[in-house]
């Protein structure tokens, strides 16, 4: 059976933000892996985030909830979280949520990281 | 009935659906689900954005199930049925857990809410009543069911 729900949060640092770009598939079994990576930089004092969708093909409502508290942890702290490359599912479910009218999303990376 | 196991390569007919128990533990659940939706998909040549939102409205409805229903039951049982009506996909999933209707128990969000205010719960049902065609729930003796429709792609 194949590890369906394999999730890794590969990050680099670019023009002074975190570019985080979650690689798999999101779900409540690996969720937390997810919530590690925003927090363990939180906790280093960056606040300036990119989530970089390019390689996460799969979300489900365990993976908003995680997006949608981390953009609003780094809104408290004077930070920013944006968002860009979102896979046909992805943008599916922001747009049904409302999740695109709360959240920064852009095309690509370039442009999310030069509202920051 | 058996648990279900990915064959892998498996002939399996076009219209004969797939009935199956899935572990009600979360993660086998949920990787199970998967190699469940893609069989099902290829049995009935399903295309476009069908296979994973019909992944997604299972995967709200099984993780609450195993979270919620399932949680105090001395022999969980979670059971998932899909099947091909005309030119609908039926789900039906199934648990034995204590009575959990979702669709009344979920708060309904409200999509226009800022940051600020929206609350963090409720999401994985709305998807799934969004995606869906039809889906309603039913109490059956000890078994909590929902049965749901999600229109093919023409």
């Amino acid at each position: 059976m194949a590890n369906q729900s394999s999730l890794t949060v590969p990050s680099t640092e670019q023009d002074d933000a975190v570019v985080l770009c979650p690689n798999g598939r999101v779900d409540g079994t690996n969720v937390t892996i997810l919530q590690g990576a925003v927090r363990e930089r939180l906790e280093a004092g960056q606040t300036r985030l990119v989530f970089d969708m390019v390689d996460l093909n799969y979300i489900s409502s365990a993976g908003l909830r995680v997006l949608l508290m981390a953009a609003r942890d780094l809104q408290a702290q004077g930070g920013k979280a944006v968002f860009c490359n979102l896979s046909e599912q992805i943008r599916q479910v922001f747009e049904i949520t409302g999740f695109d009218k709360i959240l920064a999303v852009h095309g690509n990376r370039e442009d999310a990281l030069a509202t920051l | 009935m058996m648990y279900y196991r990915c064959m892998g390569g498996r002939e399996t007919q076009k219209g004969q659906g797939i009935d199956v128990l899935l572990r009600p533990e979360l993660n086998m659940a949920l990787t199970a689900l998967a190699d469940v939706v893609e069989e099902f998909a290829a049995q009935e040549a399903l295309s476009g954005a069908l296979p994973i939102n019909l992944n997604l409205v299972l995967d709200e409805l099984i993780t609450n199930s195993v979270s919620y229903a399932l949680t105090d039951a001395a022999e969980p049982v979670l059971r998932l049925r899909l099947w091909r009506d005309g030119d609908m996909v039926v789900a039906q999933v199934e648990d034995n857990g204590a009575a959990f209707d979702p669709f009344k128990e979920a708060p309904k969000p409200d999509i226009e809410q800022g940051l600020d205010e929206r609350p963090i719960g409720g999401l994985g049902v709305f998807l799934v009543m969004q995606l869906s065609e039809t889906a309603h729930y039913e109490r059956d003796g000890d078994t909590n069911r929902i049965i749901l429709q999600m229109r093919m792609e023409s």
